[in-house]
């Protein structure tokens, strides 16, 4: 099973109808997730407000974050590997690699 | 009021509308509780808490020794926002540069981060185990269900996305056990009559009798069941004067009220003079709880009459405004008076012939009992008043239109069902509700059908936050527009936000008055307020004084007390504020119906002929030197 997280920038909602203009990328990442999860990849979000912890347990991320900022969010990685950075990944970015 | 309440159980909450004495009940009881040995914390849960104004020193968001055994703490949003997000930032700092840092924070103060840290805040002191008794001094009504309710509702939401799509609002599933068993614990506390006791207060007056009772109903339905009903501010026998008349009324008030409880009704009655301070907290512990045959006097004997009130046709000036339409919004503590004001202006003004919107943001509102009408959540004409329409943002409702609204903008844009269930399952989110009151607000604000929107707000702490939202979503929104350059969504948000911003600053556009009789704590919570106000580029222009006694009222030393006390606080309120300040006399009995409701709408706005001519003077200056 592959997997997939995505490290996100401070979030309130995932989708964010909860604040005042929700993201329409934050819709269409959501449409992917649900096709992801269809083909049996495994999705995590993770925002840098709600799990910390998680980014700074990943070498990888607190490399990126280092060297280039908060702006490199979001990073997508795929089974530990860097498919996206500074974007949210698409469904077909992902299927590229080898699935 | 037999029996010190907090030595039977671990919390103690204080609740009811505002202005009925909640505060100085709470600080009494904690004041009594730590005399006899227990280590006691006393915790408000206000944004606009009274505490340190009760107890005479400053108080604020960290746990401060007041007395022996008694400690207090103030909840106060930015800092509990602050401490939230800083237990995410601080692994952060190690890692990234500050200026990465700064933005970081920034994006942490958005709006719904700060209602939620304010009630994790909250239960924190449910669960607690350093004090053997806990007072929780709350905020009005409303707020205070809404505080309530906030971890039933998180934690049947995080449940139910752990049955979903795994995410919420304030993280994914699985990082939220702890504080899902946080709020659990919170709520089996709040439901366990042998750990809590609700001390439900009220005026004995019609309207905050009837609060107290739908309170109650709606803790209830919570699964809240221990209460203590007390009835404060029982006028003493042989005050005499306007006194006698609400005496009387009163009384009627206090049977209504044992009618529809199973437990007699605890009666506290009025003192000459506030109570504040440690010794005085005492004094009214003894009368309240021992029942205490004493008596708390003024002790401004001899102030002289205060002559400084500014004439009726300068308040009508600033509500009628000179072109388009117009917002008057009312803000102040509970209990000044802020809807029979406004409730009063309206009708007035309508009288006149103009188109009036008497809106309230109240989740307690009673306009409908003041105007004797249903008012719901459109704007409807109120029978008997030609030309004043009357509406209320509901929360539920609010919410209800908010989902509806967005699903079928969801549904427009094509996506699928499956989507359309996140979409679904994210709405059911708690931040939802702030976000549709928000709307709805705005909505008002925005209205040009009418000539003038008159606001009645809830009290100081709910009405801030209200004010703070534009500001902090049109932050929230600039961000945006900086990441998603093309994204006409949060163009035009943003360019919504700005435009509400802008008219809230407008003196022309929008009036605000504070309401406030003359005391210590509602003078000193508008204060506050006017500052907060200012800092958001909003200036006050008028106070309207709430009743107020004459000189011949004075017919017993009871009267004479209380009127000299207002003499002294009225000067208070001019060396405080700098602004005109308009008097409404007090009343023999509660407003209610169009024959009281004119007469206040006279005192405040006065004759409308004279003040045309005034008004036309005033335009052509102005015109002239333009």
């Amino acid at each position: 099973m592959r997997r997939l997280e995505i490290y996100e920038p401070p979030l309130c909602c995932p989708t964010g109808v909860c604040g005042p203009a929700p993201d329409p990328a934050l819709a269409k990442l959501q449409e992917d997730i649900l096709r992801w999860k269809k083909v049996g990849v495994v999705v995590e979000r993770l925002a840098i407000n709600q799990v910390p912890q998680r980014f700074m347990s990943n070498p990888v991320v607190v490399d990126l974050l280092t060297r280039e900022g908060q702006e490199v969010l979001p990073v997508a990685l795929l089974d530990g590997k860097v498919v996206c950075k500074g974007k949210y990944p698409t469904y077909d970015q992902v299927t590229r690699e080898g699935m | 009021m037999k029996g010190i309440p907090g030595l039977m159980h671990k919390y103690t909450f204080f609740s009811g509308k505002g202005g009925v004495g909640k505060t100085t009940l709470a600080a009494a009881t904690a004041v009594r509780t730590a005399q006899a040995g227990k280590r006691t914390l006393i915790v408000s849960t206000d944004p606009a808490s009274n505490l340190a104004d009760v107890f005479e020193r400053p108080i604020g968001p960290r746990v401060t020794e007041i007395a022996p055994n008694l400690f207090a703490l103030e909840i106060d949003p930015d800092t509990a926002t602050k401490e939230y997000g800083e237990r995410a930032l601080a692994p952060l700092r190690a890692v990234l540069p500050p200026d990465a840092m700064k933005v970081l924070e920034e994006q942490f103060r958005s709006a719904c981060t700060v209602e939620i840290a304010s009630f994790d805040r909250f239960t924190d002191f449910l669960n607690d185990t350093e004090f053997d008794h806990v007072v929780f001094d709350t905020a009005p009504t409303g707020h205070t269900l809404r505080l309530l309710e906030l971890p039933v509702d998180w934690s049947r939401h995080i449940e139910e996305a752990a049955q979903g799509n795994g995410q919420t609002c304030i993280g994914p599933v699985a990082s939220l056990q702890g504080a899902k068993a946080k709020y659990d614990h919170a709520i089996a506390a709040l439901r366990n009559p042998r750990e809590t006791e609700f001390t439900l207060v009220c005026r004995p007056e019609r309207t905050s009798v009837d609060e107290l009772l739908r309170a109650r109903e709606e803790l209830r339905t919570l699964g809240i069941g221990n209460f203590r009903i007390v009835a404060n501010g029982v006028i003493p026998a042989g005050a005499g004067g306007r006194f006698a008349t609400q005496a009387s009324s009163q009384r009627e008030q206090v049977r209504r009220l044992s009618g529809k409880i199973d437990r007699p009704c605890i009666e506290v009655p009025l003192q000459g003079g506030e109570v504040k301070g440690l010794s005085a907290l005492g004094r009214f512990a003894a009368i309240a709880f021992d029942g205490k045959n004493d008596f708390l006097h003024g002790g401004f004997t001899g102030t002289r009459p205060y002559t400084g009130f500014s004439p009726a046709h300068e308040l009508r000036m600033m509500v009628t405004g000179a072109t388009g339409s117009k917002t008057v919004v009312l803000t102040g503590k509970g209990g000044v008076g802020k809807t029979v004001a406004a409730c009063a202006l309206a009708a007035r003004l309508a009288r006149e012939g103009k188109r009036i919107l008497l809106a309230t943001t109240d989740p307690a509102a009673h306009i409908g009992s003041v105007l004797s009408a249903d008012v719901s959540s459109d704007a409807r004409p109120v029978p008997g008043y030609p030309g004043l329409f009357a509406v209320r943002i509901d929360q539920k409702e609010s919410v209800e239109a908010y989902k509806a609204k967005i699903l079928s903008q969801a549904a427009a844009s094509g996506h699928t069902g499956e989507m359309l269930a996140v979409v679904k399952e994210e709405l059911e989110s708690p931040c939802t509700e702030e976000m549709a009151v928000f709307e709805e607000f705005s909505g008002l604000v925005e209205r040009n059908d009418f000539d003038i929107v008159v606001l009645d707000t809830a009290p100081t702490g709910h009405t801030l936050r209200l004010l703070e939202l534009p500001y902090d979503y049109a932050r929230q929104v600039e961000m945006m527009v900086a990441v998603r350059k093309d994204d006409a969504g949060a163009t035009g948000a943003k360019g919504k936000l700005d435009a509400l911003v802008r008219r809230l600053k407008d003196p022309r556009a929008t009036t605000f008055l504070l309401v406030i009789y003359p005391e210590y704590t509602p003078i000193f919570e508008a204060k506050r307020a006017a500052e907060d106000l200012k800092e958001s580029g909003i200036e006050v222009q008028g106070v309207i004084a709430n009743f107020i006694l004459e000189e011949d009222d004075c017919t017993s030393p009871f009267s004479m007390s209380r009127y000299f006390m207002q003499q002294h606080y009225l000067k208070v309120a001019e060396e405080t504020f700098r602004l005109p300040i308009f008097k409404v006399p007090m009343l023999p009995s509660e407003p209610a119906g169009k024959d009281a409701l004119d007469r206040v709408g006279r005192e405040l706005l006065g004759m409308e002929n004279i003040a045309l001519a005034v008004l036309e003077t005033a335009a052509g200056i102005e015109g002239g030197a333009k």
